[in-house]
């Protein structure tokens, strides 16, 4: 009976071990890269696994990607944990601007300037997305998804009051009047979580006085005290003292104001073009336009790169952690970006005639140029940006003035950057 | 000697004193020494290297207004938290534990409930139904007649605080309610007896008999509270984010609002956070002491 068992045993053991020697060998040369991506809104989930998936089957024995997907309300706190962990990403996700610059200058970004030439990429992307890349000289990550800042208008309110798209900041005014006088509020706003308004007020900013003085300023050429930002800041409240906002807009989430929004509560928002999605889900007869004149300035629409990859400088297979990223933003996986959660891909070459006639007029408005300017919280270092939200929502609440926003800022913008350059 | 009964019971020492010392050591302990450590550096979180910069966290700190701002709003939420959350929980377990009312177990399940959930799920749920203009809450007071109460809860620096503190209160109630429903039924009949025999009326039992007699438990929940209000995060962070205008921040979302949105300074976050370790601990010395005290005092009578 023992010498059975011990027989038994063994045989057990030596087929574990083939198993065991067969797998090793089989994924010997098999190499393993993660991807750290973040969810934000219905779709995301689904394409990041359709695209790592489709990676996998086309690179199977060779390359397989295991993904990390994070949701966008966490997503901070969580993508600094695992980018420290004992196994960060070889690829992730990053915002671009301020915050791409902060994680650049801890030292975790690989430079990719040679695997621009290699699959030539700088041909293939938008030039807005490839330029936004660029610090010191070298180039640090690839733009996956475009995005450009519009007033998004209910088209049956204006038909209604027979409204029609404004060019100058008047005909939005007088806009404004006709809906306030039948207790419509011009514009949704919800700054609940601090980080719309900002919107707003870069929009007002750069279209009275020029996306040229706003650049100096974020790049703190011009102090925060000067005249032009307190009387941007005057400009955002009185607008929300006047009615100009929907009432309630510091109390009020971005998703949950689709609710009012939807009711015709609120006639016009300005906000980013990942609002298609949204609005799509709740059936909304939806056209934009851009933020119009204010006075003499040329308006110009905020077009930047919402979604970038980076490379990690820690990854030991870069040269595969290359190869994915350029299907990420191949002709083919865009596509199916644009399928499955919306426009707008990097890659110049998809073909978008196949969404609707609102859709292909922004991606014109986004294909127009190169990158015009982005929002504060993009373009400033974090806690700049952070100190910047918070002003502007203590002058909304009417807690501080605006002068007095304007030298807080000033003053963390001097820690941080400098004195004014 | 010492050594001799370690080796005779080695295995009692082994897993009931080693065994937990290494697991709390893995994940108490070491992240707490660490953490003290880091609140000395300027770590930013990303990189491996980083100098040590003795006290400038600290000083920071004393220079920081948000700090005793943050600090403020903490105390308002003990102190409201004591108030919804605690008398209210007490004078419930009494009502409950009443022999005149039916379904009393019905009614403390339907309390606790809320305890049971996650404060991120509360948090969410109530933000939808405080929303304005088609939150449920809104809706209620124009039902009632009560239209003029209706305002930007969360929005409106005035009532944010205290919004945040009415909903932790309504989650957490059940809590203290069990543990004072669990006093109270530990207290000898006897003693309302006795003082029945002597004309006391419910109110005079009330204030004679039960409170004194529930002194170890209500001290017990009192520390419990305070050191909930003191590293309140989920709630903030899911609600409002400390806003609007730093109405609703707190140290414990101040703490992750530095370490994680704001440059990554995490050598400051972790200097707050031993600020949050060292009043907690300082109500958790109170909680033992008195205890100890009450315990004693309860057993000589």
């Amino acid at each position: 009976m023992k010498k059975l068992r011990v027989k038994i045993s063994f045989i057990i053991i030596v087929l574990l071990l083939s198993l065991i020697l067969t797998t090793l060998l089989v994924n010997a040369e098999e190499i393993k890269i993660s991807y750290l991506y973040r969810i934000t809104y219905a779709g995301t989930k689904e394409y990041q696994e359709w695209l790592v998936d489709t990676f996998n089957k086309k690179h199977e024995g060779s390359i397989q990607v295991e993904p990390i997907g994070i949701i966008d309300e966490v997503f901070k706190s969580k993508f600094i944990t695992i980018l420290r962990g004992s196994t960060p990403p070889d690829v992730f996700f990053c915002w671009e601007g301020g915050y791409a610059k902060n994680i650049i200058d801890s030292g975790v970004v690989e430079p990719i300037d040679r695997y621009y030439e290699k699959y030539h990429w700088a041909d293939i992307l938008s030039s807005a997305g490839v330029n936004l890349s660029i610090y010191d000289g070298q180039k640090y990550f690839v733009p996956t998804f475009m995005a450009a800042s519009l007033v998004w208008y209910q088209t049956d309110i204006f038909k209604k009051y027979d409204l029609s798209v404004p060019n100058t900041w008047e005909e939005l005014m007088e806009i404004a009047s006709v809906l306030k006088a039948n207790g419509i509020a011009p514009f949704m706003l919800a700054d609940l979580k601090r980080w719309t308004a900002q919107f707003d007020w870069s929009a007002i900013f750069v279209n009275k006085y020029g996306v040229d003085i706003y650049k100096d300023l974020m790049d703190h050429k011009i102090p925060w005290t000067d005249d032009r930002v307190v009387a941007t800041f005057e400009q955002m409240q009185n607008m929300i003292n006047d009615g100009t906002y929907i009432a309630g807009a510091l109390a009020i989430d971005l998703d949950p104001a689709l609710i009012p929004f939807s009711k015709g509560e609120a006639a016009m928002w300005y906000q980013g073009t990942w609002m298609i999605s949204r609005f799509k889900t709740i059936d909304l007869q939806i056209d934009c336009f851009p933020y119009p004149a204010i006075g003499s300035v040329k308006p110009t629409p905020s077009v930047f790169a919402e979604e970038t990859v980076m490379l990690n400088s820690s990854s030991k297979y870069k040269d595969e952690a290359a190869e994915f990223i350029n299907f990420i933003i191949s002709k083919e996986a865009q596509e199916k970006l644009v399928e499955m959660y919306g426009p707008y891909p990097a890659n110049k070459n998809v073909d978008l005639s196949n969404l609707s006639a609102v859709e292909q007029k922004v991606g014109e408005i986004i294909a127009k140029g190169g990158f015009t300017f982005m929002h504060p919280d993009h373009a400033l270092l974090p806690s700049i940006a952070d100190t910047y939200l918070n002003q502007l929502q203590g002058v909304l609440v009417g807690l501080v003035t605006p002068v007095d926003a304007a030298k807080e800022i000033e003053r963390i913008a001097t820690k941080f950057q400098g004195p004014v350059k | 000697m010492i050594w001799h009964k370690i080796r005779q019971n080695w295995i009692i020492y082994l897993l009931g004193i080693l065994i937990p010392f290494v697991l709390w050591g893995c994940f108490i302990g070491w992240p707490l020494i660490y953490n003290i450590y880091l609140s000395f550096t300027d770590w930013n979180g990303f990189t491996t290297d980083f100098n040590f910069v003795g006290l400038d966290n600290y000083h920071e700190m004393l220079d920081d207004p948000f700090i005793l701002k943050c600090l403020l709003n903490n105390v308002k939420w003990v102190i409201g938290s004591l108030l919804l959350a605690d008398i209210l929980g007490f004078f419930l377990a009494v009502t409950l534990h009443s022999k005149k009312l039916y379904f009393t177990s019905i009614f403390r399940v339907l309390f606790f409930l809320p305890y049971t959930m996650p404060l991120v799920t509360v948090g969410v749920m109530f933000s939808l139904l405080l929303s304005p203009g088609f939150g449920a809450l809104d809706k209620i007071l124009e039902l009632i007649g009560l239209g003029g109460l209706i305002r930007p809860w969360l929005g409106d620096y005035n009532t944010a605080l205290y919004t945040l503190i009415t909903i932790f209160s309504w989650a957490y109630i059940g809590f203290p309610l069990m543990l004072f429903h669990t006093g109270i039924n530990q207290i000898p009949g006897e003693l309302y007896e006795a003082a029945a025999l002597e004309g006391a009326r419910p109110i005079q039992s009330l204030w004679y008999v039960t409170i004194p007699m529930m002194r170890s438990v209500s001290i017990g929940v009192v520390t419990l509270t305070v050191i909930e209000g003191i590293k309140m995060f989920d709630l903030v962070a899911v609600m409002t984010i400390g806003g609007p205008f730093g109405a609703t921040n707190v140290l414990g979302h101040y703490m992750y609002t530095v370490s994680f949105r704001t440059g990554n300074q995490f050598g400051y976050g972790a200097s707050i956070g031993v600020l949050i370790l060292l009043l907690s601990s300082i109500f958790s010395l109170i909680y033992i002491r008195y205890y100890k005290g009450a315990v004693l005092h309860g057993s000589e009578r």
